[in-house]
């Protein structure tokens, strides 16, 4: 009997098994819900190739990116398309404006959700290591709806956060903007990335004295450190 | 079968390609057998293959397994939808995800105000103000819960004959008009205290407007229960002072109380509490450090810090203030008509009286001569005497305080108390007055004893301002709702000088207005149409007007925005102020305080013919019982106004530990003659009042003396407060006093008293005298020593320091003080912390063998202080956390099964001047048997020890080592992390925490889930639905804190979101957080003592470090071996 019990489960557990091997079984890759509006970033960060902050505007400077305010939308749609309401896009603008006129917010859908019990910042990732928005929210540039393109669960998390300093468990996409692999890589254009990618680097990150004896800069210790930091429970659970 | 391990630090395998050939992970932190420990390796009884995958992986198989059978997985973890709401128009301000901060006051003492998303949600220390008051009160700290209390008025409302039908503004403004214009100068107004200067102002005009010539004064009554009728007596006796006069005791030396509570409820308890901390700081003071001596028939906060405590009766206080005055005077060489009127009061005689030895008063007073100038004399307090409070000033005045420590400039008024509701009483008894106006207090419920409800019904009209119907509201003919104090705008003065604005953080969330727009309304009668029919003009009519300019153009403040800033542009700054200052309106908002200090002239010409009204000797003690209606800041509060504030209600009063509860307190002495114990009912009666209700005894208390808490035994304040209790007030009477005489019988009846921190758990009766006596020779759980001794090794220890390099003693200090032992570190070694060693860690007293390589620390270290020679068990920190870290209330079923959620609680011990030998074995039992073993009168007098206590954060920690999950984990900056997700409640680390700190969530306290089967298995789930979650309160929640749910332990974080925001914040600007303030605890920062202290002890430069390795440092049960980050500094005893 114990024996049946044993074998049924470890079939069901084996059976799992398959179903979330990979890297990371995560319920939230492919999510792409539907819009109030079906704003494209594709033609606004693509085409139109205006910047994320344009509109994320908090993104350096607390823990959310925020969507944007219905006025950041309104700079320019009290212009562009303003007149032509009989095309079919601006069904949608006409939408957009009356939210505006009459005072009431547009309710998205939330695309990128992470647990009630995880507690990210942006700040960190994007003003201080510089991390490019694209690592985490795939190539949002060439989404007409957005999706969730990578494993959005911790153990994504801690790839990177895992990884030396400067260096990050970074996603590549192919042409389509769909996740092929994650490759390890140095983090481009982070202030401290090319900090030890080569000699120079780390021997301008250094202060020596007439013997020859070298030390770090405070700086590139507390670098250091901070990278290690960020493993700990409490940085993202409290 | 291979051996199981359950070991974490799992290692992510990953596939990952290594492009640059670098290696993937960071090198394992542990080698060998511990890293293949990383997985988990099952292999199957039949010999099936080994399935190997590391832990997260095995809890979520698990997990899915049981969640989703028969399901697939991908359903079991749907995610739900969740929506963003952004602004249509956010205004730059607000930044969704971060705080803004607001300057303001709550009941009229500076604080500031963090919100998030437009919500308040914290009630924090108004910093860098100039009083040097850096911390909140318990009752400020819990005001936030009273914003979203969903029992508070909705609206404006009629009342008949206790019944409210709901009305509107316009008709209640214009039956208000109506009456007090019909009532002209037989109308008053009952305010609490009031002190702003616009408020005042404001009062005056409308008042004005209403009489029409008539003397205003005289309408308008200012009092509280604990008011200062007493001093303000005697100050105008004695230097003809109209007001009261203000104490400095930041550079005392002797501090000398006659029953004052001056820590806890007197006049400035804040800025008292603060400076006294200062007076007593022994790094900076040395042997100039103050003592505190303290007279006294109940136990106070003020007497269980002191240095020096003697128990004496209260009709025994004014013979012992005599004696001393007497002492002093003739050392002092007084005039003549003082060493007259004090002739009567004879040292040995007084002596003989009250059993305080003569050569203690002698040594006193000559004490006080030496420090004459740079000492302080605090009267009866709030349950004194005139005489008491004139016999203190004149001491004060014998010593030359007067103009010292003492200042008597008339800038600080305070309300007066009982005295002034019974003239009004007696006032509209006569039927003087036709309307009467009651704002902001609740003469019904506090003047239940003494005929306020009998008087009201001699009044035509009565309109109540508060903020819900309750005794007073329902007695009332109008109920004008008004705004809390985070919605409204106000001004306070807060001390000599100071001036602060109330400034709203949100709008008010019920139909409801501020005391100033009421005033302002009801000085501008306006029709239907909001055209202006009646005005008494002046200010009060330009407010509107501006109002009414600003609210065309958009969206304005309400009026009395404009009225504060005009009466504030008048006084402050259209004048030059003496420093010729050129602050403005806005600069003052910002910052929260202006300082002005006017122009009065310090009253120091002392009247001698005062002096003659003072009895010429001891007032003999009659027989009856002494009866205390006191109250308490740190507990409740004295008013009852925030009753039905469950965190308040919750919180442990300092003393007796009680909470959701009205005791009697007697003494162990008493209540053994009487045979009774804790929860036995006695009757107690005042003249015709009587109340019934359960004692505990409480040791310190002076003889037949029996002390009660006020506050409680509301019937109309809501659903939380409504029923807990009686009401203290019920044994007032016509004298005003709140120290009654009566008598004191037993009654039928037991009540299980629910108090926070131990009762016997057998059956709650006894006195729970186990768990807080404390012998210091046997184990010295609050290391203490004598200022004396300190000094000899403080001296010692920097010689010693110099000589080897390292800057602690490892002291066997035995002072002998009073009986008692002392000691530095105890003798299982003290803390030794070495800021430049290897490992960066501290090297413990104990030094036996140990299971534990130790931890790294490579970057942060933090560790907290709490200096327990300034903590005066205030609660304010016990508030500020459970405000900061969303902790739930439990009710008082819920403390009666010891589950309480307070992650921070103050932990009281009791030492003895006569030390025991071995009081632990001998008090096995708690019962009167095991009581008598004890020294007779051992309870008498006891020492106090107030511990704060919270997680320990060990670097060894017990509950790290047997938690199956991991949940409780170590991180590298050495705070000990509970993981909410991991957690599945064995509750294995609450049973092996060494200080009893980690909270079991039993229910589900923060979610409303009650349905018939969880109402039927769970009575108490809707109670706990009421204090934590019903109506608004959700709001008050910090976000950046989980809310945790049923089944999971939690506790202490060291404020884990208050580091990460500083550490995000320092690493963008690539520097390494500050050791200014940048971060600070919500304990720390709510202290007003400033005895905790938080910061990184990796860097030997910060203020922590240097306490760490101080002289005084030491860490509790340090012989257990867990190496606690939370360090002690030792209490410094200057008798």
């Amino acid at each position: 009997m114990i024996r049946a019990l044993l074998g049924i489960s470890t079939l069901l557990v084996l059976g799992e098994v398959f179903f979330l091997a990979g890297q990371g079984f995560s319920p939230r890759t492919g999510y792409a819900p539907e819009q109030p509006i079906p704003f494209s970033h594709k033609l606004h960060a693509g085409e139109m190739a205006i910047e994320c902050q344009y509109c994320h505007t908090q993104v350096e400077k607390g823990r959310h990116a925020t969507v944007p305010s219905t006025n950041i939308c309104m700079n320019c749609h009290n212009q562009v398309k303003r007149l032509h309401t009989a095309d079919e896009d601006s069904v949608h603008l006409a939408k957009l404006r009356e939210h505006f006129e009459n005072d009431t917010p547009i309710e998205w859908v939330k695309v990128h959700d992470l647990p009630d019990h995880v507690y990210f910042s942006h700040q960190p990732h994007v003003k201080t290591a510089k991390i490019e928005c694209s690592t985490c929210h795939g190539p949002v540039e060439k989404m007409d709806k957005v999706k969730v393109s990578v494993p959005f669960n911790m153990g994504w998390c801690l790839s990177c956060h895992r990884q030396q300093p400067g260096y990050i468990n970074a996603p590549v996409w192919n042409e389509e903007g769909e996740l092929i692999r994650h490759v390890t890589r140095a983090n481009n254009g982070t202030a401290h990335s090319g900090m030890c990618s080569n000699d120079d680097d780390c021997r301008r990150m250094q202060t020596c004295n007439p013997d020859g004896q070298c030390e770090y800069s405070d700086y590139a210790k507390a670098a250091h450190l901070d990278i290690a930091g960020p493993q700990n429970c409490t940085t993202c659970h409290r | 079968m291979t051996k199981n391990v359950w070991l974490s630090t799992e290692d992510i395998s990953s596939d990952a390609l290594d492009a640059q050939g670098r290696p993937i992970s960071p090198p394992p932190l542990v080698d060998g057998d511990l890293a293949q420990a990383n997985s988990i390796q099952v292999e199957f009884p039949d010999g099936g293959k080994q399935v190997k995958m590391d832990r997260r992986d095995f809890m979520r198989l698990s997990g899915a397994a049981t969640a989703a059978a028969g399901l697939t997985a991908a359903t079991g973890c749907q995610v739900p939808v969740e929506t963003i709401v952004p602004y249509v128009n956010r205004e730059g301000e607000t930044q969704p995800g971060r705080p803004n901060f607001y300057a303001t006051t709550i009941h009229g003492a500076p604080a500031r105000v963090r919100t998030r998303a437009g919500k308040p949600i914290h009630i924090e220390a108004l910093l860098n103000h100039p009083s040097g008051t850096c911390g909140t009160t318990a009752r400020q700290g819990a005001a936030i819960l009273d914003l979203y209390d969903p029992d508070r008025a909705t609206g404006p409302a009629q009342v008949k004959g206790g019944k409210s039908t709901a009305s509107n503004w316009q008709a209640l403004d214009k039956a208000v008009v109506e009456a007090v214009r019909a009532s002209g100068a037989k109308t008053r107004l009952l305010t609490g205290p009031v002190s702003g200067h616009a408020t005042q102002e404001a009062i005056y005009e409308f008042l004005g407007g209403v009489a029409g010539g008539a003397a205003v004064s005289s309408m308008h009554v200012a009092w509280q229960p604990d008011g200062h009728d007493n001093l303000r007596q005697a100050a105008q006796d004695l230097y003809g002072l109209d007001g009261l006069p203000d104490y400095r005791l930041a550079e005392a030396r002797t501090i000398v109380s006659f029953g004052a509570d001056f820590l806890d409820n007197f006049i400035s308890p804040e800025r008292f509490s603060s400076d006294w901390a200062k007076s007593r700081s022994v790094e900076n003071r040395g042997v100039k450090m103050s003592s505190t001596v303290v007279f006294e028939p109940r136990l106070t906060m003020t007497g269980a810090n002191a240095d020096r405590r003697f128990r004496v009766r209260q009709g025994h206080l004014l013979g012992l203030a005599g004696a001393l005055a007497h002492l002093i005077a003739k050392q002092r060489n007084a005039s003549a008509v003082i060493l007259d009127q004090l002739k009567g009061y004879d040292v040995n005689a007084v002596a003989t009286e009250t059993g305080v030895k003569s050569e203690d008063l002698t040594e006193l007073a000559s004490r006080l001569v030496e420090h004459a100038g740079s000492c302080v004399v605090f009267g009866g307090g709030v349950l004194g005497s005139v005489e008491l409070d004139k016999m203190a000033l004149l001491i004060n005045h014998l010593l030359g305080n007067i103009g010292q420590t003492v200042v008597m400039d008339g800038t600080l008024r305070g309300a007066r108390g009982f005295r002034a509701l019974l003239e009004l009483i007696d006032e509209l008894n006569k039927g003087q007055v036709e309307t009467l106006i009651i704002a902001n207090t609740n003469p019904v419920y506090l003047g239940a004893a003494i005929g306020f409800e009998s008087a009201l019904e001699k009044v035509k009209n009565v309109v109540y301002i508060g903020d819900r119907l309750d005794e007073t509201g329902l007695k009332s003919n109008w109920f004008a709702p008004l705004a809390h104090d985070l919605e409204c705008w106000g001004d306070s003065a807060t001390e000599v000088g100071m001036h602060a604005i109330q400034q709203p953080s949100i709008r008010p969330m019920n139909d409801s207005r501020g005391l100033l727009d009421h005033l302002i309304a009801w000085g501008n009668l306006k029709d239907a149409n909001g055209r202006v029919t009646w005005t008494m003009g002046g200010r009060l009519h330009s407010a509107v007007t501006e109002a009414g300019k600003a609210a065309k153009a958009g969206e304005a403040p309400s009026p009395a925005y404009y009225y504060l800033q005009d009466s504030w542009n008048a006084r402050f700054f259209r004048q030059k102020t003496a420093s010729g200052s050129k602050r403005s309106f806005n600069q003052a908002l910002r910052d929260g305080f202006h300082f002005d200090i006017g122009t009065n002239t310090p009253a120091t010409n002392f009247n001698a013919a005062g002096v003659k009204t003072l009895p010429t000797g001891p007032i003999a003690l009659s027989n009856a019982w002494d009866v205390m209606l006191a109250s308490s800041n740190a507990f409740a509060d004295g008013e009852g106004v925030q009753a039905n504030n469950g965190w308040l209600m919750e919180l442990a009063d300092p003393i007796t530990h009680v909470v959701w509860e009205s005791v009697a307190q007697i003494g162990p002495r008493t209540a053994r003659e009487m045979n009774l114990m804790d929860g036995d009912s006695i009757m107690i009666s005042v003249g015709d009042n009587r109340l019934s209700l359960p004692i505990v005894t409480q040791p310190g208390l002076a003889d037949k003396t029996v002390v009660l808490y006020a506050g409680l035994g509301r019937t109309a304040v809501g659903d939380v407060g409504n029923g807990v209790g009686v009401n203290a007030y019920s044994l007032m009477t016509n004298n005003g006093r709140r120290a009654q005489v009566g008598e004191v019988v037993a009654a039928e009846g037991w009540t299980q008293i629910p108090r926070i921190g131990g009762d016997d758990p057998r059956d709650g009766r006894g006195i729970d005298i186990r768990a807080d006596l404390l012998n210091n020779k046997l184990r010295p759980l609050c290391p203490e020593s004598s200022l004396t001794d300190w000094n000899t090794k403080s001296t010692a220890a920097a010689k010693q320091g110099a000589d080897h390099g390292q800057g602690k003693a490892h002291g066997e200090g035995h002072g002998e003080h009073g009986g008692g032992e002392h000691h530095y570190n105890h003798e299982y070694g003290g803390a030794t912390y070495e800021p430049h060693g290897k490992n960066k860690t501290f090297v413990g007293g104990h030094s036996g063998p140990s299971h534990w390589a130790g931890h790294e620390y490579p970057g942060y270290r933090w560790a907290m202080s709490i200096d327990t020679n300034t903590c005066t068990g205030c609660n304010a920190c016990v508030i500020a956390c459970q405000s900061e870290n969303n902790i739930s209330v439990v009710g008082k079923k819920g403390v009666l099964s010891n589950r309480e959620m307070a992650w921070l609680r103050i932990d009281r011990y009791y030492s003895f001047d006569a030390q025991l030998d071995n009081p632990l074995a001998e008090a096995k039992h708690q019962d009167w048997d095991h009581l008598a073993a004890l020294p007779e009168g051992a309870l008498d007098n006891p020492k106090v020890h107030f511990q704060p206590m919270m997680c320990q954060h060990c670097e060894n920690a017990g509950c790290e080592t047997v938690c199956p999950f991991t949940a409780s984990m170590h991180d590298d900056e050495g705070i000990n992390q509970q993981v909410y997700n991991r957690c599945v409640g064995t509750r294995y680390c609450a049973n092996n925490c060494a200080y009893k700190v980690r909270r079991y969530n039993w229910f589900e306290y923060s979610f409303e889930r009650t349905n018939w089967l969880t109402t039927m298995v769970n009575p108490e789930g809707k109670n706990h639905a009421r204090y934590n979650n019903a109506g608004d309160l959700n709001n008050r929640y910090n976000p950046e804190v989980t809310v945790r749910t049923r089944g999971v332990m939690e506790k202490c974080s060291f404020c884990s979101q208050r580091v990460q925001k500083a550490k995000i914040q320092a690493r963008s600007e690539n520097r390494k957080v500050r050791d200014d303030g940048e971060l600070q605890t919500a304990c720390e920062s709510a202290c007003p003592v400033n005895c905790i202290t938080f910061g990184d002890v990796n860097n030997a430069e910060t203020r922590i470090s240097q306490q760490v390795a101080g002289v005084r440092s030491y860490r509790i049960l340090e012989e257990v071996g867990a190496k606690p980050s939370v360090f002690y500094l030792t209490r410094i005893w200057n008798p």
